[in-house]
């Protein structure tokens, strides 16, 4: 990469390379029984160069013709794409823990664990039962011209377990996600069978206003807006509905939302995001108002803000763009018992399906439940189909009841359960 | 190529073992409002092991050369894993080995095109949009992307072939005051650049749309009869039946399998569906799947009977069905599954104003707006749609997500138009992404969906 580095250097005014490589394996378990076992060994180079305020890109995965990639970054300049703002000078970076040791037991290890999962849950519960299990080794570099050189190696452990309904993918779940292996507790697998015994059968639900609780699993339908709008693109752009408004309440006081890329307690903590730039704790909502917007090297140049270390790209093949990777909500003082009676008569959002759908940055969602399930004087009564609940977070999460005591890993971050007030309900008659 | 490959595969150990080989070259130039966000063009390879030992399958894939044997272990070693931890024996349905050569005829070859005349194309495409007061923002990009794909197996299989897809779509954004609507637009196919030519007049027309949303109404919550699009009616096709139709996502869901047998009558008499990935000229055209089976048309379901499945190698020797040619990955990153190449509603005799007749009073929903299915459930979004009184659609409806279950709509598909268009641009996310997944149908009535609203 330092011979990359210099020369692309002696053709350009800057210069950042990227490179990365990853290992991993992955074990599946359907219907209680043995799938698949399988891995993958990627590397690749990623090489953006700047020019007279402008910008090429271009990747490869094999470092073989370092002057060839320059050549084709240097081609891409012509398109005219604008050069972000200066590179991130370098700093002293916290140093995170991020990686565990490497473990014994090689695939067995995941075999046997999922062996467990589906052991446990299908003595408890009548339906289907799914589990995998995964681990990943990645390592990850970022040079810059400008005399950044950082380095982040990750390991990271997932697994997941489900119950189906009959006829359908739709399930009760959880997962869980670390650093290094460590078997699927006990309490979630428990989680499951109770709240898969407690809804098997198909309920009808009441359609109106009601009140919904949506487990951390169904979070991110209406996370996916507030972070669209906290986007420094939509202020650049004036289409967020945000704009102007760091400093007022946007949301219900209970609502906490950051970003914590420092936070090594969890897989995947960075201290720099893929353009070099060092990453801090991000605030978007703190008690309901609008703390701020998050931004790469782009979009602060083009809004007049500094970098905030949400850089980050799909992978070698892309250019880095705004993203947020470490969010996590405040937790409440509601455990999901409390939650329930709290939520009285309504639905509860396990899963939901279409949230990419509808006017995003306006905050609209309209998502069916997959699976939602009917809630009577605080307990699970059933599962409804053909359901769905809709609004708009900026006045749905202003009514918010109450908020879990714990988060879990879910799309998009760690979220706790959330019970909202007067969202519409729609269901077949 | 084929000698490097033929040597990489002495090192698999196996029973079967196969190895593809891709480099995938892409062009793409994307714009956010006014501003060129990106342009690049970047070529990338890498490798896909398969191997069959002892009864276990499994997949790695890899991306050095120098990683072959090592990719090759690991492979054996899950497979010899699989086979000792009680996974099914795999078998794999007998195929001649084919050996080929395929490169497509295009209309224009987007590799002969200079990027700067692309970029060009690409901006007056986006100005159209943006030359608009009402217009707020844009996301416009253009792709071209080739997979140059080499296949060889110890079977003797040993095929290339080039996939070619041209893409130029996106958003538009509109704001009057606080309120923001979008409305995506979509050009492509697999048979050249000039897929992407000469498209302005209909860009315009969805500007138009966006602009009209403006003054629209949201839609308010309920059961209804509705008219679908083409595009609507092709998405439900492709998310709620045919993935079901996959035979690798019910193979291990019994309650689903033992509804999704053919010979069962599961939709209306007027209903039937093929997936035809040979139909030429469409998005999803190819000649032989990842797996080197030629593809072949498949008959879904016809006049409501389930009549055929798609299948890979192995899953048609585990339910004991015909090969069909379905076995398909996203890139060099990733072993093949099984995808739709082209599924679609065959069109029957009705017009769209016959079928709005037949609707009487219910909704006319317009565009997709992307869909996802949980089973026997499923959810889409409508970029638009219309009230429709006395068979008039009238006053314009916005914020349409729609809900229903897959074995009651099948049934309660009342009529077919004669108006079947395909879609040309894809983008099914079945773990990987298949930009080519193509779908299409004419207008159809239905007798009941629900619909969320505020």
């Amino acid at each position: 990469m330092e011979r990359l580095l210099e020369i692309a250097r002696k053709q350009s005014d800057a210069v950042t390379v990227y490179g990365a490589s990853e290992t991993q394996d992955a074990v599946e378990f359907e219907n209680g029984r043995l799938k698949a076992v399988d891995s993958g060994m990627y590397s690749g180079t990623a090489l953006t160069v700047e020019k007279d305020g402008k910008q090429g890109f271009a990747y490869t995965r094999n470092l073989i013709d370092r002057e060839g990639l320059v050549r084709d970054a240097l081609a891409a300049l012509a398109g005219g794409v604008e050069a972000a703002g200066p590179l991130p000078r370098p700093t002293a970076l916290p140093k995170l823990d991020t990686a565990a040791a490497a473990q014994d037991g090689g695939n067995s290890l995941l075999v046997d664990e999922c062996r467990r999962m589906v052991g446990y849950l299908s003595g408890r519960v009548k339906g289907q039962v799914n589990a995998m299990t995964a681990r990943a080794v990645s390592e990850l570099r970022v040079l810059t011209s400008s005399g950044v050189d950082a380095k982040v190696r990750h390991s990271h452990f997932w697994a997941n377990a489900r119950a189906l309904y009959p006829g359908s993918y739709s399930a009760i779940e959880r997962m869980i996600s670390t650093k290094a292996f460590k078997p699927f507790p006990d309490v979630d697998l428990q989680f499951i069978a109770d709240t898969y015994n407690a809804s098997m059968n198909e309920v009808k639900g009441v359609p109106g206003r009601t009140r919904v609780l949506f487990l951390p699993g169904a979070m991110y339908a209406l996370v996916w807006r507030l972070a669209a709008a906290t986007a420094a693109k939509g202020v650049y752009e004036k289409v967020s509905p945000l704009v102007g408004r760091v400093g007022e309440q946007i949301l219900s006081d209970k609502l906490t939302l950051v970003d914590k890329p420092l936070d090594d307690s969890v897989p995947g903590a960075r201290a720099f995001d893929d353009e070099g730039t060092p990453c801090r704790d991000f605030a978007l909502f703190e008690r309901g108002t609008l703390k701020g917007f998050f931004c790469d090297r782009f979009y602060a140049h083009k809004t007049g803000a500094e970098p905030n270390g949400h850089g980050w790209r799909g992978g070698v093949t892309s250019r880095p763009s705004l993203g947020l990777r470490h969010l996590t909500m405040a937790t409440g003082e509601q455990s999901l018992a409390d939650l329930l009676k709290l939520l009285g008569r309504g639905v509860v959002a396990a899963g939901v399906m279409g949230a990419h759908s509808g006017n995003i940055i306006h905050g609209d969602y309209s998502v069916g439940l997959a699976p939602g399930l009917w809630v009577e004087d605080g307990g699970i009564v059933g599962v409804v189909k053909d359901a769905m609940v809709a609004g708009n977070v900026y006045e749905d999460m202003k009514n918010v009841v109450a908020v879990g005591d714990k988060v879990y890993d879910a799309g998009m971050g760690r979220f706790p359960a959330l019970l909202l007030d007067n969202v519409s309900f729609a269901a077949r008659g | 190529m084929f000698e490097q490959l033929q040597k990489m595969l002495g090192l698999a150990r196996a029973d079967y073992a196969d190895l593809r080989y891709e480099v995938m070259r892409e062009t793409s130039i994307n714009f956010s409002g006014r501003e060129l966000t990106g342009l690049s063009a970047s070529s990338t390879d890498g490798y896909v092991w398969r191997v069959l030992k002892n009864g276990g399958w499994s997949v790695v894939a890899f991306t050095r050369p120098e990683d072959a044997e090592r990719a090759a272990r690991s492979a054996v070693e899950n497979a010899e894993l699989l086979a000792r931890g009680g996974a099914r024996p795999v078998r794999l349905a007998p195929v001649p080995p084919a050996q080929d050569e395929y490169r497509p005829v295009l209309k224009e070859d987007p590799r002969q095109v200079p990027t700067e005349a692309k970029l060009d194309m690409v901006r007056r495409y986006n100005g159209i949009a943006l030359d608009h007061p009402k217009v707020a923002t844009t996301q416009t990009g253009y792709y071209d992307i080739t997979r140059d794909k080499y296949f060889v197996s110890t079977e003797g299989a040993r095929l290339h072939e080039e996939l070619v897809t041209t893409g130029l779509g996106g958003g538009i954004v509109t704001k009057e005051g606080s309120l923001t609507q979008t409305v995506r637009f979509g050009f492509g196919g697999s048979d050249g650049m000039a897929r992407v030519r000469g498209r302005e007049a209909e860009l315009a027309e969805r500007v138009k749309i966006c602009v009209d949303l403006l003054e629209a109404e949201p839609v308010k919550a309920g059961e209804y009869r509705a008219v679908l699009d083409q595009s609507l009616a092709g998405v439900f096709t492709h998310e709620a039946f045919g993935h079901f139709s996959e035979a690798d996502i019910i193979e291990d869901m019994p309650t689903i399998r033992e509804r999704m047998l053919l010979g069962a009558k599961l939709g209306s008499d007027v209903l039937s569906i093929t997936d035809d990935p040979t139909r030429p000229g469409q998005l999803g055209f190819y000649r032989y799947d990842d797996e080197g089976v030629a593809a072949r048309p498949v008959a879904l379901m016809r006049d409501g009977v389930l009549s055929g499945r798609l299948h890979s190698r192995r899953t048609a020797a585990e339910f004991g069905e015909p090969i069909t040619g379905h076995c398909v990955a996203q890139d060099y990153r990733f072993g093949p599954i099984i995808r739709m190449g082209c599924i679609f509603i065959e069109p029957c005799d009705k017009t769209k104003e016959e079928l709005l007749a037949a609707l009487g009073d219910g909704l006319y929903l317009c565009n997709h707006m992307g869909g996802q299915t949980s089973g026997d459930n499923f959810t889409f979004g409508a970029q638009f749609g219309f009230e429709v009184k006395g068979g008039k659609p009238g006053r314009m409806l916005r914020d349409i997500n729609i809900s229903g279950n897959l074995y009651a709509t099948l049934k309660n598909i009342s009529a077919v138009g004669n108006d079947m268009t395909l879609r040309e641009t894809g983008g099914c996310g079945k773990g990987q992404v298949n930009y080519r997944s193509c779908n299409g149908a004419p207008h159809v009535l239905v007798d009941s969906v629900v619909v969320g609203g505020r």
